[in-house]
């Protein structure tokens, strides 16, 4: 017979459990971002903007190595490698670490042993997990480090080494499409970041930064606006560049770090606010809104930083200026889109608009020359009575051939305004 | 907007000549929140202008913008505009609202659409309210015409609507039966629901003395020809929904802020008959029921002071 004088009941979870649930709702590229967040808090912390993180992935390994500062000992033991953020931990001001998951999730996903070394303060350690063996363990959490005599690790350096690579990652680092796509990711994730002078190297290349651009001129400008909200400072980018389906939209992110790329969809304002939906003649928008805050648990981010949480109220303060800032830019889009429609039916000689778009230089968006108010040139309106019908039909090609040699036409247009011109000549009354 | 399909001088409808006075006296009031001179007048004035010339005659409001989408014919509105002061903004709303809504001018807006309710009309309420300042008043007019749904069905009438109104403004539950009597208050409440959506995410960064609210202050109901309905809100920070008490809106018989319209009825009457009736008011006794019903005499009695006495003038 068993004691339960106790009468209490065992729900603590098992180490399985615990390690399935933290690793299932994050890509393994999202995952490999996060310890990026780390080194780049590390920095943040160091104040060091031109550190540089070397990351090195293949099949058998994922090694990432930097020099931002190192992870003093003292936090390893206390903080830094709890599941979840202790609400004794020292904050790290306008970091993009933010959850206490980061680097645990990463590892676990990726391999069955990690080690992380590091040396600050003239102290070098390293910790070093074997994933069966800890989970051998049922009840004790605890991790082992151990002091290193000898390494080659300079102060301010961090190294973190995963192999035993799982079965389902070790396929994807060793693609090269996949390293391809890191690379992209990365490079978009921290351009803020690659602008002040931090450098990614990818296996020895380095990233260059996946800057916003936007085309300004003297006629066509940048807005730029600012709303400070519970100690969070939100900053509102709004202008067009070059048409393309894929890049237009909205930028967020959190503590300079990109957390949604594009968004075409009604979480940034499309279709809401009375605002119309993200189509093809909206290609040429570029919003960028920013938040930072050196508490970034206000920030509206989700825990595996691809994309915002809708539901913040800091969010939702920030979408009504998005949507007051995307306005004035959607109105220019339409009427460029008339304009065309209206050169096109030959309404219209002159098309300012697109022309002001032409003329425009391309400009990383955090450098552009912005204005609080859109600036554009006005519309032109077609003339009274210029309204016109479009025709359109098929007709069998030798005949068509037959009447455009006889018209002596250079184009299937001019046949048809021609032939429509002399049906209306002859046989209409005017 | 779009003026293309109108084919009768609004100031010959009936109803609709009433609700504009009816109007003009609920805007009238609003001078106990500041000089109604002052406020911006914003509408669809079509070629007739009928309610810039009444506001502008009776309420002295100058700046004043007419929403034209009727481009291919400038020359014809700019020739018909009775003062020349008022501002053509050519295009739709939805493109041309945006830069119309400035958030440091009193305004009436005033979206006249003559078509049925669409989905575009919410987001145009959604662009006033964005930006709309304290005092601003919204008002909405369009043809409340319910939808014919599919077998009478649930989803048939889900359907309808949501083509109508979008998905988020359907409910997951509805009742079919009696739904056209419903209707327009089903309409009203999505263009609130609208407005009270767009406020709440507006109001997070103001200060509390800044923060807006709406009130519905009108909600009528008429036929002039096609079902219409009216809906007028005002915004209103914390200074001026101390003021609006002053307003005595009330006191005005026709206002409404809840669900029940004031239907505007308008008997066929000759104007010999409507004078007559005007004379006799209120005596019930001297009705004449071989010329008239009791529902005609109630009619012109309820709106005498606004029924329009129209007759042919020979000008030219």
């Amino acid at each position: 017979m068993t004691d339960d004088s106790s009468k209490t009941i065992n729900a603590s979870p098992t180490k399985e459990f615990f390690i399935s649930m933290l690793t299932r709702d994050i890509s393994t590229d999202r995952a490999i971002l996060d310890l990026i967040d780390n080194s780049i808090d590390a920095a943040t912390q160091s104040n060091k903007h031109d550190a540089s993180i070397k990351l090195t992935i293949n099949s058998n390994s994922l090694i990432i190595f930097d020099d931002a500062g190192g992870l003093d000992l003292q936090v390893a033991k206390e903080y830094a490698f709890r599941f979840g953020r202790s609400s004794k931990s020292p904050l790290t001001p306008n970091s993009v670490g933010q959850f206490g998951v980061g680097m645990k999730r990463t590892l676990f996903k990726i391999g069955q042993e990690f080690a992380v070394e590091s040396r600050k303060n003239g102290v070098a350690y390293k910790v070093h997990v074997d994933v069966e063996q800890w989970l051998a363990e049922a009840t004790i959490w605890d991790f082992h480090y151990s002091l290193l005599e000898a390494t080659d690790l300079d102060e301010g350096q961090t190294r973190i080494t995963v192999t035993k690579i799982r079965d389902d990652a070790q396929a994807l680092l060793g693609d090269p499409i996949f390293q391809n796509n890191l690379g992209q990711e990365v490079s978009a994730a921290y351009f803020k970041k690659i602008n002040a002078g931090l450098k990614i190297y990818i296996n020895g290349e380095l990233v260059s930064s996946d800057d916003l651009t936007v085309k300004t001129s003297q006629g066509l400008s940048c807005l730029k606006k600012q709303i400070i909200s519970d100690d969070v400072l939100v900053t509102v980018y709004c202008g067009v560049s070059d048409r393309d389906w894929d890049e237009g939209g909205w930028y967020v992110t959190c503590n300079d770090r990109l957390v949604a790329q594009a968004d075409q969809s009604d979480t940034t304002g499309w279709g809401i606010n009375g605002n119309p939906k993200y189509h093809a003649d909206f290609a040429y928008f570029r919003g960028l809104v920013e938040f930072s805050s050196s508490d970034s648990s206000k920030l509206p981010w989700t825990t595996t930083k691809t994309g915002v949480d809708r539901d913040r109220k800091i969010f939702k303060a920030a979408l009504h200026h998005m949507s007051l800032a995307m306005k004035p830019v959607l109105t220019f889009l339409r009427d460029l889109a008339q304009e065309a429609a209206a050169v096109k039916e030959g309404t219209l000689k002159e098309a300012p608009l697109a022309a002001s778009i032409a003329n425009a230089s391309s400009t990383k968006i955090l450098v552009a020359t912005t204005t609080a108010d859109f600036v554009r040139p006005e519309k032109t309106l077609p003339p009274d009575g210029a309204k016109v019908a479009y025709i359109q039909y098929y007709v069998p090609i030798d005949k068509y051939e037959i009447a455009r040699s006889a018209l002596s036409a250079n184009s299937k247009k001019e046949v048809g305004e021609r032939t429509f011109d002399y049906f209306f000549t002859y046989e209409c009354k005017k | 907007m779009s003026n293309s399909g109108r084919k009768i001088n609004y100031a010959v409808r009936p109803a609709k000549n009433i609700e504009r006075k009816m109007m003009r006296d609920f805007f009238a009031r609003l001078s106990h929140l500041g000089r109604i001179e002052d406020y911006r007048y914003v509408g669809f004035g079509s070629k007739y202008f009928a309610d810039f010339i009444v506001f502008h005659r009776f309420l002295n409001i100058s700046k004043m913008v007419s929403i034209e989408g009727d481009i291919h014919n400038k020359e014809r509105y700019e020739f018909n505009k009775p003062y020349p002061d008022i501002v053509m903004e050519w295009g739709h709303s939805s493109t041309v609202l945006p830069r119309l809504v400035y958030s440091d001018q009193r305004t009436i807006y005033w979206l006249d659409y003559d078509k049925l309710f669409d989905v575009s009309m919410l987001a145009d309420t959604a662009v006033i309210t964005e930006a709309a300042s304290s005092g601003s008043v919204f008002c909405i007019s369009f043809n409340c015409q319910a939808p014919d749904f599919a077998d009478g069905s649930v989803e048939g009438l889900k359907d309808e609507l949501t083509k109508q109104v979008g998905k988020k403004h359907v409910p997951s539950t509805l009742e079919c039966r009696g739904w056209k009597l419903r209707h327009t208050i089903f309409l009203k409440n999505c263009v609130t629901n609208e407005i009270t959506s767009v406020l709440n995410r507006r109001n997070l960064t103001l200060d509390p003395t800044q923060r807006l609210r709406c009130e519905q202050k009108l909600f009528f109901t008429y036929a002039d020809g096609a079902p219409m309905a009216t809906i007028a809100f005002i915004f209103l920070d914390q200074e001026d929904s101390l003021k609006i008490h002053d307003c005595r809106h009330a006191d005005l018989y026709f206002t409404r802020n809840g669900n029940e319209a004031f239907d505007i009825s308008t008997p066929n009457l000759t104007i010999k008959e409507i004078r007559h009736l005007i004379e006799i008011r209120p005596d019930q006794k001297k009705l004449n029921t071989k010329v008239f019903t009791e529902k005609d005499a109630d009619s012109v009695w309820q709106n005498y002071r606004y029924f329009p006495g129209f007759a042919e003038v020979e000008s030219f």
